[in-house]
């Protein structure tokens, strides 16, 4: 998907790019972190290839009932989540003890719900080197493993691909910083004997209507904050429009996705209370205080439901970040587009 | 057969092959299934990101982002384009009639931005709205905080919550080779 992005970005970079140029860096340091997100063109194996597109195709075909667990070194304990898919409609999901009304999220969405997929395929084949690595075996069935590796030959994501009926079944997601590992795994998998959903109370709404690349080169033209990449090699998607004049920006490098939300405007900290103020580095948790007054210079505010979440202030636009990655990232991400400083 | 396109797929999805190459490449996706099903998968990204789910670009969008005003300036502090009920009803009574404005102004009312110009809108983010959208393109799963293993009943039956209830013909349940009912 990214190299369809990029490919229909292309061109209104070379025009964006003038406005994003060195000269203009001072003022929108953000610019700066275009330098960051180039991909490099790893080699990759054809059979690796193979088995992520028929896992890809699986997860849109395949219907199924089935228990996953979470666990990341940012929660505290697994998440177990109940989640449901039917081809054509969607993927239910909900809290396993039914704690929380499951929500459906359709098919058709940019990115499909489904927790353990490739969601953009040809963003992480841009990324990186895939090769397959092994065998292994989960839920006691046999699996190949093919694992993606960042240029410095730096393993950065395993998945384990059910060779009966092709999906994804496990991933893991290696900081290459930290070497922290996030794992997302079935423990259960069924074929479901109702061909009903009855856990969708809700439904995820789609994205609001996409902005193209010559809309997306105007705002770069006007000064918005709008990266043509982030840190981490993270590279621009998509965007947006989204709610209340926002432009929503999606970011990623396969593995993981970043939504930016960009608003013109002062932040109003005082309408957020439920968020903690976070100092220190860039948004790096701890050191933890209640919002205080609007738009204090510097200050990012942050929450970790319903999805992780950083707010700040940064040269007259309120940034908003959403995102599953890992805290390393969020805080270069953060650093490429500043806090205004007191 | 000749060897897979690997990357070669989206180049051909993108229209980026040419001449023999283009050719050769379209003689292995006839014969090559896992190619011709990565193809199938490139293009049908490239639909949605041309936006063939729904509207195009929306100029008025962006003219209406334009109009913002980015300076730094604030000259209304008690402009906000979302708040709580309760910060709203104690502003409202200081400045209710601005707050009209520049709320109406962002969220469609261009004519009236030419009034409000000079000032630069507070803005509290609608974290809600954000957040879905993440969710609409990052396949993320909010966890609410509530779904921690260690307090889940394990015996618990699943989406006992009884929403709404989604039907669809039988014959479109597909089972992927090999998934079988334990």
């Amino acid at each position: 998907m990214s190299r369809v992005a990029v490919a229909l970005i292309g061109a209104a970079s070379l025009v964006a790019v003038s406005a994003c140029a060195a000269p203009t860096v001072g003022s929108r340091p953000w610019a700066a972190a275009t330098v960051l997100a180039a991909p490099v063109d790893l080699p990759d194996d054809p059979a690796a290839l193979t088995l992520l597109t028929r896992a890809a195709r699986s997860a849109l075909t395949a219907s199924y009932d089935a228990v996953i667990v979470s666990t990341s070194p940012d929660s505290p304990a697994p998440v177990r989540l109940a989640i449901a898919h039917r081809p054509g409609i969607g993927t239910s999901s909900a809290p396993e003890d039914g704690s929380r009304p499951a929500q459906l999220t359709p098919d058709d969405a940019v990115g499909t719900a489904l927790p353990v997929s490739l969601r953009l395929l040809d963003v992480l084949v841009a990324h990186f080197g895939l090769e397959i690595a092994g065998q292994g075996e989960v839920l006691s069935r046999p699996a190949d493993v093919v694992e993606a590796t960042d240029a410095r030959g730096v393993v950065e994501a395993r998945f384990w691909l059910d060779r009966t009926s092709g999906l994804m079944v496990k991933r893991e997601l290696i900081d290459p910083t930290t070497g922290a590992t996030r794992a997302t795994e079935f423990v259960s998998l069924t074929v479901p004997a109702k061909s009903e959903l009855r856990a969708a109370t809700t439904q995820v709404p789609a994205a609001g209507p996409a902005l193209d690349a010559v809309a997306v080169a105007r705002l770069r033209s006007e000064g918005w904050i709008c990266p043509e990449g982030l840190p981490g090699g993270l590279s621009f998607v998509s965007a947006d429009e989204a709610d209340a004049g926002a432009v929503h920006l999606v970011y990623s490098d396969g593995l993981d996705v970043v939504s930016l939300f960009v608003q013109k405007g002062h932040l109003d900290t005082e309408g957020m209370p439920g968020l903690q103020s976070v100092s220190g580095q860039a948004g790096q948790a701890g050191q933890a205080g209640q919002a205080g007054q609007a738009g204090q210079a510097g200050q990012v505010l942050h929450t970790d439901t319903p999805v992780p979440t950083w707010v700040w202030q940064s040269s007259g636009s309120v940034v908003t970040l959403m995102t599953e990655a890992p805290r390393t990232t969020v805080e270069r991400i953060i650093s490429a587009v500043p806090p205004d400083s007191a | 057969m000749t060897a897979c396109l690997g990357r070669r797929v989206a180049e051909l999805a993108d229209g980026r092959l040419v001449g023999s190459e283009l050719e050769r490449a379209l003689a292995h996706v006839s014969v090559c299934a896992s190619c011709r099903d990565a193809l199938e998968i490139q293009r049908s990204m490239k639909a949605r990101l041309r936006g063939s789910n729904g509207p195009g670009p929306s100029d008025s969008f962006i003219a209406r982002l334009s109009k913002v005003p980015d300076s730094p300036v604030r000259t209304d502090p008690s402009v906000a384009v979302a708040k709580s009920r309760a910060r709203h009803r104690r502003r409202i009574a200081v400045a209710g009639a601005s707050t009209m404005v520049v709320a109406l102004a962002l969220v469609g009312g261009a004519s009236t931005l030419a009034q409000t110009a000079t000032s630069v809108p507070v803005v509290v983010p609608n974290l809600a709205a954000f957040s879905a959208e993440h969710v609409s393109v990052s396949g993320s799963l909010p966890e609410g905080g509530s779904a921690r293993a260690h307090d889940a009943d394990p015996t618990g039956t699943r989406f006992q919550s009884a929403g709404v209830s989604v039907s669809y013909d039988q014959t479109d349940l597909r089972s992927p080779e090999g998934l079988q009912p334990p």
